[in-house]
C-alpha cells in the first residue's frame, strides 16, 4: 500500500513538473537562444513585479471599500474579488515562467471590468427600455434602426469573443474561468448575462452558440464561440446585415461560406440572407467581377445579381419581411436598445456625446461614475490611482531589431486567446486554432500556427530571417545566433506583423484588435483564393482596385499575394521599382516602389477604387489634389510632404485600411502619404513605418469593433527620447491626426464607464502619465494625438458650419448669401475635458 | 556709412513686418480641398467627372421632414440650411443637452449637402467643406462615408425620433431618477484604475523584453 502511494506520488510529481516545464514560456524561449530566454525572463519579472503592485493596490482598495449595499455595488464588489483571484493566478503562473497564462488572465480581468463598468447606469445615456418600436416607427425607420443596432452591436459581439478567447486560454492552464463567470453571472455582470442579452436582441442565437435554448456555463465552449464567424453564431439576418457594414469584408465572405456550406441553416431565409450579405460587399465597393469570382469559389453563380434589391435600407426592409414581418424587427430592436447588456446604447451614447462635445466645445454636465469616483477625496478609487505600476521609460539605444525581438517574446502570450472569429482571421489564429496548435494549456509549447495554413511552406525560418535582415539591416549571422529567425518562425506571423505588434504593444494599443485587422478575412477561402489569384499573376487591375477599396490589402493578404502579387498591385498603382518580396513579407513597410505626383494609375484600377480617371489613367497628383495647371503641387498645403512620402514608399496596406472604412481614395492616399512624408523627414525608418501600420490597423479596428478595440494604456508615454521613440511618437501623432483619427476618437468615447463624452475622455486620459495622449486629450489645441483627431473633426465641422477661413461658408451659401459666416466649429475652442498632466 | 546702416535697419524692419503678412496671405490662398482646384462652381463640374458622393440623389425624405411648400431642391436647400444654422451654429451651445435634436437635425445637414449638389452657383470648395462636415457627423452613428445620402437621412431621422421619444419619457421620470450612488462611483473608479494598471503592466512587459533583447543584440553585434 505504502509503495503504491509513494509510486503514485512520484509519478504525479514527475507529471506535474513536466507539465509546468512544457507550459513554461521562459524555458521555451531559452531553448531557442540565451538571448530569447533572457528577454522572456525580463518580461516575466517585470510582469510579476507590476502584477504584484496591482494586486496589492486592489487588496488595499477592497479593504477601504467595505461591503456594498446596493445590487450594482455588490456586483462590482464581486468583479473586484474575482479580479483579485485572477491576478493571484497570474502571479502563480509567472512564478512558473508561464507568461501566456498570466497575460491571458490579465486580459480576462480587463474584459470582465468592461462588462462590470458597462452595467453601471450612465447619467448621460437615455433609458430606452420603454420604447414600443412596432407602434411608433414606420418599417423604413425600423429598418434604419436595425442597421444601426447591428453596426453598434458588432463591437459587443467581438468583445465577447475576445473575453471567451481569454477564458479558453486560462481554463486550459488550470484557472477556473467558468467559476469566475458563474459568480459574476449570479450578480448580473457575467458572460452568460451578456450572451442572453445579445441572444434576445438577435446578435447571437443561443442554439447556435450553446446547442441549448438558454445559456449554460457548464456546457459553454468558450474556444468554439470565440472562433465563430457571424453566420456560425446565428446572428439574425437583419442584425447581420448591419454588423457586416461595420466588420471587414472578409467577415461577410466567411459568413457566406458558412451559409453555402449549410443551406438549411436559415431555412427559407437563406436566399434573402445571401443577397443581403452580397449587398454589404457591394456597399463596401466590391465590383461585380470580383463578386462573381468569389461566388465561383463558393459554388454560387451570379453572386452580383443576388445582391440586387437587397442594398441599403431597401434590403433591410426585405429582410424584415422575410423574418416574419416588422413585428419581429420591433421586438429585437426593443431588446437591442433597451437592454444595457447589449452595449448598443452605450456605444451610441459615447459617439453621439463625442460629436455634440466636438461641435459645441462643451463637456456634458453629468459626470459618469468613474469620473465621480476619481474626484471623491480620499476614496479607494483615488487612492488606487496613486499607486500602481509606472510606465518604463524606453532607453535611447533601442533599435528596430530589439523591438521585433521583444514582440516575438510577447507574441504568444498576447495572442493566445485567439483573434475574434467575427473578423474572419486565419484558422490558425482563432482560439480553436491556438488550442489545436498546442499554444495554450498545461502542456503548451512556445509556438503558434499563425499564418502557416494560409502561407503553406512559404514562411520557414530561412525566409523569415532573410526578410528580417532586409527590414532591420542586421547581419543574418548575428540574427541566427540570437535565435531571431527561429523565434519568428515559431510565432507563425510575418516579420511585418511582428514589427506592427512590437509598435502596438509598446504604445499600449490593443494588440488583439490590431492583429485582427492585419489578418482580417484570411479565414475565408474566397479571400485566400483572391490572394492566390494575385500571387499567380492572374488578377486583373480592376480586382486589384476592388481589393484596395474594400480594405482587403492588409499584412496577411500582402504576404499571401507574395512578390508577384505585390508587383501587380504596386505596378497598377503607378509605383516603380522596390523589392516586392520584402514588401510582401514586411506588409508594405519596406520594399515598396517609388511614386510621384505624375505617376499614373491603371485606369481600370482607378475606376475600381472609385477614382474618376480618363481612359489614359489617373495622375496621382490629380487624385490627391495637387492643383497646378499641370498637376503640380501649387496651392496645396502639405503637398511637398506628401510627395516626399510617396518617394520614400507609401504603404498600400495603410491606404487600403483607410479606404476600407469608407474613406475617399484621395483622402486615404493623401493622409498616408503625408504621414510617410513626415516619417521620412524625421528619419523614422522601420519603427515609424511599423507604428504607422499599427495605427492604421488600430483605426480600422476602431471602425469595426468600436470601444473594445482601444487599449486602456494607449498613450502611456515613456516611448523614450531616442530616435526610435521619437519616430514612433511622431507616427502615432500623425495617425491620430490623420484620416482615421476620428474613428479612434469615436471608439474611445464609447468605452465602458470611463469615457462617456469628451469630459469623461479628458478625465480618463488625464489620469495617464504624460505622453502624446495625456496632455492632448484635455485640449484640442495641444496638437497631440487625440487633439489631432478631434481637431480634424472640429476643422471639418467648423469649415462646414462656419465657413472657416475661406470666407462665406457652406451655411451662408446655402441660405443664398456669401457671407453669413457664422461661428467657427469646435476647432480651437477651449479644452473640453480636464487638462492632462504636463509632463 | 551711417546712411547705409539706417537703410539696412529700415529694410530689416520692413522685412520683419512683411513676412508674417505674406505668410498669412499665402496661407489664405491655400485651399484644403481637392476638386476645387480644378472647378470653381458646381456648374463647371460635369456630372460625368464627379465621384458618386458628389452626384445629387433624388431622395424621398421622411414624412414631415420638409414643409409641403419645399418642393424644389433650392427650396429644400434653403429650409435645410435654416435648420442646420439654427441647430449647429446658433444653438450649438445646447447640443449636449438636446442630443436627440442634434441627431435628428443631422438629417437636415445631409439634405443640405445633397440639395446643394444641384445648385449650379454653389462653390465646389464649399461643397467639399460641407462633405467633410457630413463625414464627421456620420461618425456619431457609424454611418459609412460611402453610404448614400438617402440612407444617412433615414438613419439620422429615425435615431433622432427614437432618442426624442426616449428623452420625453425620461424627462417625465426625471424626479425619480437617482444620481449615481457614491459607493458605485468609488467602485467604478477602482475598477477603471485597475484596468489601466493591468494594461500598463502588459505594455511594461513588452518594453522590458525589448530592452533586454537590445542588450543581447548589442552584446552580439559590438
Amino acid at each position: 500500500m505504502i509503495r503504491k502511494i509513494i509510486f503514485k506520488t512520484v509519478l504525479l510529481l514527475f507529471l506535474f513538473s513536466n507539465l509546468t516545464a512544457n507550459a513554461n514560456d521562459v524555458a521555451g524561449m531559452s531553448g531557442i537562444s540565451e538571448a530569447a530566454g533572457s528577454s522572456a525572463q525580463a518580461a516575466a519579472d517585470q510582469l510579476s513585479n507590476d502584477a504584484g503592485k496591482v494586486a496589492e493596490n486592489l487588496g488595499a482598495a477592497t479593504e477601504a471599500l467595505g461591503e456594498a449595499k446596493s445590487d450594482i455595488g455588490k456586483a462590482l464588489d464581486t468583479s473586484i474579488a474575482q479580479a483579485e483571484s485572477a491576478m493571484a493566478f497570474a502571479q502563480e503562473s509567472l512564478a512558473k515562467g508561464d507568461i501566456t497564462s498570466a497575460v491571458q488572465a490579465m486580459s480576462l480581468v480587463e474584459g470582465v471590468t468592461d462588462m462590470a463598468l458597462g452595467a453601471i447606469p450612465d447619467p448621460n445615456a437615455l433609458d430606452m427600455s420603454e420604447m414600443n418600436f412596432g407602434e411608433d416607427f414606420s418599417p423604413e425607420e425600423m429598418a434604419a434602426l436595425t442597421s444601426i443596432a447591428g453596426q453598434m452591436g458588432a463591437g459587443k459581439v467581438v468583445a465577447m469573443q475576445k473575453l471567451a478567447g481569454s477564458m479558453n486560454a486560462v481554463e486550459g492552464a488550470g484557472f477556473d474561468a467558468k467559476g469566475m463567470m458563474g459568480a459574476l453571472d449570479a450578480n448580473g455582470v457575467g458572460i452568460g448575462t451578456a450572451m442572453t442579452g445579445l441572444a434576445q436582441s438577435g446578435m447571437v442565437d443561443m442554439g447556435a452558440v450553446m446547442g441549448t435554448e438558454s445559456f449554460d456555463m457548464g456546457a459553454f465552449d468558450a474556444g468554439n464561440f470565440a472562433s465563430m464567424n457571424v453566420a456560425e453564431m446565428g446572428m439574425n439576418p437583419a442584425m447581420m446585415a448591419g454588423a457586416l457594414e461595420a466588420l471587414p469584408v472578409g467577415a461577410a465572405t466567411a459568413a457566406l461560406e458558412t451559409l453555402t456550406a449549410n443551406p438549411a441553416a436559415m431555412g427559407e431565409m437563406t436566399g434573402a440572407m445571401t443577397g443581403a450579405i452580397g449587398a454589404t460587399m457591394m456597399a463596401k465597393g466590391m465590383g461585380s467581377e470580383m463578386m462573381d469570382a468569389m461566388g465561383a469559389t463558393m459554388g454560387m453563380e451570379g453572386m452580383a445579381g443576388m445582391a440586387e434589391g437587397m442594398q441599403g435600407l431597401e434590403g433591410m426592409q426585405a429582410l424584415g419581411q422575410a423574418m416574419g414581418g416588422m413585428e419581429a424587427l420591433g421586438n429585437s430592436l426593443s431588446q437591442a436598445f433597451g437592454d444595457p447588456t447589449t452595449g448598443i446604447t452605450a456605444a451610441m451614447s459615447g459617439s453621439v456625446g463625442m460629436i455634440s462635445g466636438a461641435i459645441s466645445g462643451k463637456a456634458p454636465k453629468e459626470k459618469n461614475a468613474v469620473a465621480m469616483g476619481m474626484e471623491m477625496k480620499g476614496s479607494a478609487g483615488a487612492m488606487m490611482a496613486e499607486g500602481g505600476p509606472e510606465a518604463i521609460e524606453m532607453p535611447e539605444n533601442v533599435s528596430e531589431s530589439g523591438m521585433m525581438m521583444g514582440a516575438m517574446v510577447m507574441a504568444k502570450p498576447s495572442l493566445a486567446g485567439g483573434l475574434p472569429g467575427a473578423m474572419a482571421p486565419p484558422d490558425g489564429m482563432t482560439a480553436m486554432g491556438m488550442e489545436a496548435a498546442g499554444a495554450i494549456g498545461a502542456e503548451a509549447g512556445v509556438g503558434m500556427a499563425g499564418m502557416a495554413d494560409v502561407m503553406g511552406g512559404a514562411m520557414d525560418q530561412a525566409e523569415m530571417g532573410k526578410a528580417m535582415a532586409g527590414m532591420t539591416g542586421m547581419e543574418a549571422g548575428a540574427m541566427d545566433e540570437l535565435g531571431m529567425a527561429q523565434m519568428a518562425a515559431q510565432t507563425g506571423l510575418t516579420p511585418g506583423m511582428v514589427a506592427s505588434m512590437g509598435a502596438a504593444g509598446m504604445a499600449g494599443m490593443d494588440v488583439t484588435s490590431v492583429m485582427s485587422t492585419e489578418m482580417a478575412g484570411l479565414g475565408s477561402e474566397a479571400i485566400q483564393g483572391m490572394a492566390a489569384m494575385a500571387a499567380e499573376g492572374t488578377m486583373g487591375a480592376a480586382m486589384m482596385g476592388d481589393m484596395m477599396e474594400v480594405g482587403l490589402v492588409n499584412q496577411g493578404t500582402m504576404a499571401a499575394m507574395g512578390a508577384k502579387g505585390m508587383e501587380g498591385l504596386s505596378g497598377a498603382m503607378g509605383m516603380e521599382g522596390g523589392d516586392m518580396g520584402l514588401a510582401a513579407m514586411s506588409g508594405g513597410m519596406v520594399g515598396m516602389g517609388k511614386m510621384d505626383m505624375n505617376a499614373e494609375m491603371n485606369p481600370e484600377m482607378a475606376m475600381a477604387m472609385g477614382v474618376n480617371a480618363g481612359p489614359e489613367g489617373a495622375k496621382l497628383g490629380d487624385i490627391m489634389g495637387a492643383g497646378g495647371p499641370e498637376g503640380g503641387m501649387e496651392g496645396m498645403e502639405g503637398m511637398e510632404g506628401m510627395e516626399a512620402g510617396m518617394e520614400s514608399g507609401m504603404n498600400l496596406g495603410q491606404v487600403s485600411a483607410a479606404m476600407g472604412t469608407g474613406l475617399d481614395p484621395g483622402a486615404a492616399m493623401g493622409s498616408v502619404a503625408k504621414a510617410a512624408g513626415a516619417a521620412s523627414e524625421a528619419g523614422a525608418g522601420l519603427a515609424g513605418a511599423a507604428m504607422g501600420s499599427a495605427m492604421s490597423a488600430q483605426g480600422a479596428a476602431a471602425s469595426a469593433m468600436g470601444a473594445g478595440a482601444m487599449g486602456a494604456a494607449m498613450g502611456a508615454g515613456g516611448m523614450g527620447d531616442g530616435a526610435m521613440g521619437k519616430a514612433m511618437g511622431g507616427a502615432m501623432e500623425e495617425g491620430m491626426g490623420g484620416a482615421m483619427g476620428g474613428a479612434m476618437a469615436g471608439a474611445m468615447a464609447g468605452q465602458a464607464g470611463g469615457m462617456g463624452g469628451m469630459g469623461g475622455m479628458g478625465d480618463a486620459m488625464g489620469g495617464m502619465e504624460g505622453g502624446a495622449m495625456g496632455g492632448a486629450m484635455g485640449g484640442m489645441e495641444g496638437g497631440g494625438m487625440m487633439g489631432g483627431a478631434m481637431g480634424g473633426m472640429g476643422e471639418a465641422l467648423g469649415g462646414a458650419l462656419g465657413g472657416g477661413e475661406h470666407g462665406g461658408g457652406a451655411m451662408g451659401e446655402a441660405m443664398g448669401g456669401e457671407g453669413m459666416g457664422g461661428e467657427g466649429g469646435a476647432q480651437g475652442d477651449p479644452p473640453l475635458g480636464n487638462e492632462g498632466p504636463k509632463n | 556709412m551711417k546712411y547705409w546702416g539706417k537703410l539696412i535697419l529700415v529694410f530689416l524692419f520692413a522685412a520683419f513686418i512683411a513676412v508674417p503678412f505674406s505668410e498669412a496671405a499665402k496661407k489664405k490662398k491655400e485651399k484644403d480641398c481637392i476638386y476645387c482646384q480644378k472647378y470653381e462652381k458646381m456648374k463647371d463640374w460635369p456630372e460625368s467627372e464627379r465621384p458618386a458622393a458628389f452626384i445629387w440623389e433624388d431622395i424621398k425624405y421622411p414624412e414631415g421632414m420638409f414643409l409641403d411648400t419645399s418642393t424644389t431642391p433650392k427650396k429644400k436647400q434653403g429650409e435645410a440650411g435654416g435648420k442646420v444654422y439654427a441647430r449647429f451654429v446658433k444653438g450649438k451651445g445646447t447640443l449636449n443637452k438636446y442630443q436627440h435634436l442634434m441627431i435628428r437635425d443631422m438629417a437636415y445637414f445631409e439634405a443640405l449637402y445633397n440639395e446643394m449638389l444641384m445648385d449650379k452657383r454653389a462653390k465646389v470648395e464649399t461643397v467639399e467643406g460641407l462633405k467633410k462636415g457630413r463625414e464627421a457627423m456620420r461618425m456619431s452613428l457609424q454611418i459609412s462615408p460611402k453610404a448614400k445620402s438617402s440612407e444617412a437621412v433615414m438613419k439620422f431621422w429615425a435615431t433622432g425620433k427614437m432618442l426624442k421619444l426616449a428623452w420625453k419619457k425620461n424627462k417625465k421620470k426625471k424626479k425619480k431618477k437617482k444620481k449615481i450612488d457614491p459607493e458605485i462611483a468609488e467602485r467604478a473608479a477602482v475598477l477603471s484604475n485597475m484596468k489601466k494598471q493591468i494594461a500598463l503592466a502588459k505594455v511594461n512587459a513588452q518594453r522590458a523584453a525589448t530592452i533586454k533583447a537590445q542588450e543581447k543584440i548589442e552584446e552580439k553585434t559590438n
